[in-house]
C-alpha cells in the first residue's frame, strides 16, 4: 500500500505502523503468528510456530554483509 | 528478540513487535540489546500482565522494563505511531546514540482502532531516513567479538558509558522530532503541554488512552472555571528532567494518572519519577498519584473530571495518600 502521493486514509493503527515499517526499508523482522492461520497440510509439514522474515538480502544491498 | 540480536549484529535494520507477557518473556535479552548498542526498533503494544489472565490494555508491561537501557517513546494516537516509526530508526541509528528504541502503543484502544492517518510516500521516507550503515557488524572476513565477558574491572565503566549515551540521546530525540516537523508539518516534543500557560493545576498523563480522555476532562474542568492544564509525557526514557522541572515548578498541584502499579512500592511509576524530579526544589507542587485504567478498565472523561476535582480539594487541604487506586468497586 505505497502511494505516489501523500493521502489521508482510514486505517487500523497496527496496520498503519506495519506500513510505516515497510517504508523504512527494514531488512529483517522477527515475528510470530498468534492467530492460527495455517492449514492442516502446512501443520503436517511441521512448520515452526516462530519465524524470521527477511527481505532485501541481496549481496548488492550495501547495508547487508556479504 | 534473540533473533533480532543476530539480525542487527550482522548489520540489518531490524524491527519486531511484542506485548505484555511477550515483553516479559524477553526481559533478559532486552538488557543485552542495549548494552551491545544494537539499534533495534520494537513496537510494544501495552497490555496488562497476568494473573488473573487479562489481555487488555495498561502499562504494566513497559513499566516493568523501564530500566532496560532503551530509548522509550509513546505514541498517543495513530498519526503519532505512524510518524514516530521512522523517527525511532533515525534516533536508534544515529552514531551519537546507537541504542534500541521502543515505541509504546496502548493496546486495543489505540492499536486496534481505525483512525484517519496522513500517509507519506516512499520518497518521503527515503529522504528522511537514509540507508542504514552500521558502525560495526559481524563479518567472517573481519572477525570481531560482540558481548564478551565484562569482568569487575570494566563492568562499571560499561554501565557508565551506556548511561551517558542514553542521557545524551535526548538531544538526538529532539533533533529528529524537529527534523520531522520541518519536513512534514507535524511537530512532536518529548513533553507536550495543553492549556498550561495560566494553569494552577496540571494533569500529568502518559499514553494515548488517558492522554486523550484527559484532554476532554481538562476542557470540561476549564468550562467550570478551574485553571487546569495537561502535560503528556511522550519520552519515558531518557526521562526529560529539565522539561519536567521547567513545566511543573510553581504550580499548586499535579494530578498524575498511572496505568501501572508498583505493588508494595511508591504507587504509580510516573508519579514516582515526577516526585524524584521535584524533590527538594523550592516551589514544588503537591503531587497526587492516581492509579486507573488497569487491565482495560474504561475511564470516562466525566469520571476523570470528578476524580481530579476530588484530588485538587484534598491537595488544598494538605492531606492525601501517597497514591490512590481510583474507580475501585466496593
Amino acid at each position: 500500500m505505497t502511494f505516489e502521493t501523500r493521502r489521508r486514509i482510514g486505517i487500523e493503527v497496527s496496520i498503519a505502523q506495519a506500513e510505516a515499517v515497510k517504508l523504512c526499508r527494514v531488512d529483517g523482522i522477527a515475528a510470530y503468528p498468534i492467530t492460527p492461520k495455517r492449514t492442516s497440510s502446512s501443520i503436517s509439514r511441521k512448520s515452526s510456530p516462530k519465524g524470521i522474515s527477511t527481505r532485501n538480502t541481496s549481496p548488492s544491498n550495501p547495508s547487508i554483509p556479504p | 528478540m534473540s533473533a533480532c540480536v543476530g539480525l542487527s549484529a550482522t548489520g540489518c535494520r531490524t524491527f519486531t513487535a511484542t506485548s505484555s507477557q511477550g515483553l516479559a518473556l524477553m526481559h533478559e535479552i532486552l538488557f543485552i540489546v542495549s548494552a551491545m548498542r544494537l539499534p533495534i526498533v520494537m513496537a510494544t503494544v501495552n497490555r496488562a500482565l497476568s494473573a488473573p489472565i487479562n489481555i487488555w490494555g495498561d502499562l504494566s508491561d513497559v513499566m516493568a522494563n523501564r530500566d532496560i537501557g532503551w530509548v522509550q517513546l509513546f505514541g498517543n494516537n495513530g498519526q503519532e505511531v505512524y510518524d514516530l516509526t521512522p523517527c525511532c530508526f533515525k534516533i536508534a541509528e544515529d552514531r551519537r546514540v546507537l541504542l534500541p528504541v521502543m515505541l509504546n502503543i496502548d493496546g486495543f484502544t489505540l492499536s486496534h482502532v481505525v483512525e484517519p492517518i496522513e500517509t507519506l510516500t516512499q520518497q518521503d521516507f527515503d529522504d528522511f531516513l537514509p540507508p542504514y550503515e552500521p558502525a560495526q557488524r559481524l563479518d567472517v572476513n573481519q572477525p570481531i567479538s560482540m558481548g564478551p565477558v565484562g569482568p569487575p574491572d570494566i563492568f562499571t565503566e560499561t554501565k557508565k558509558v551506556h548511561d551517558d549515551a542514553l542521557v545524551a540521546s535526548r538531544i538526538v530525540v529532539n533533533e529528529v522530532l524537529d527534523d520531522f516537523g520541518r519536513r512534514f508539518g507535524r511537530s512532536y516534543r518529548a513533553v507536550e503541554e495543553y492549556q498550561t500557560d495560566d494553569a494552577d493545576v496540571l494533569l500529568f498523563t502518559i499514553g494515548g488512552t488517558l492522554g486523550e480522555t484527559g484532554h476532554t476532562a481538562v476542557d470540561a474542568l476549564r468550562a467550570r472555571g478551574m485553571k487546569i492544564g495537561q502535560v503528556l509525557l511522550r519520552l519515558w526514557r531518557p526521562f526529560p528532567f529539565d522539561d519536567i522541572r521547567r513545566i511543573f515548578t510553581g504550580r499548586k498541584a499535579v494530578i498524575v494518572y498511572d496505568r501501572a502499579l508498583s505493588v508494595g512500592g511508591p504507587g504509580g511509576p510516573v508519579a514516582s519519577e515526577l516526585r524524584a524530579a521535584m524533590y527538594g526544589r523550592p516551589d514544588a507542587p503537591a503531587i497526587l498519584s492516581l492509579i486507573a485504567a488497569l487491565g482495560g478498565r474504561d475511564v470516562r472523561a466525566v469520571e476523570m473530571a470528578e476524580q481530579i476535582e476530588n484530588a485538587v480539594r484534598r491537595a488544598g487541604e494538605g492531606e492525601y495518600p501517597a497514591y490512590e487506586m481510583v474507580g475501585v468497586r466496593e
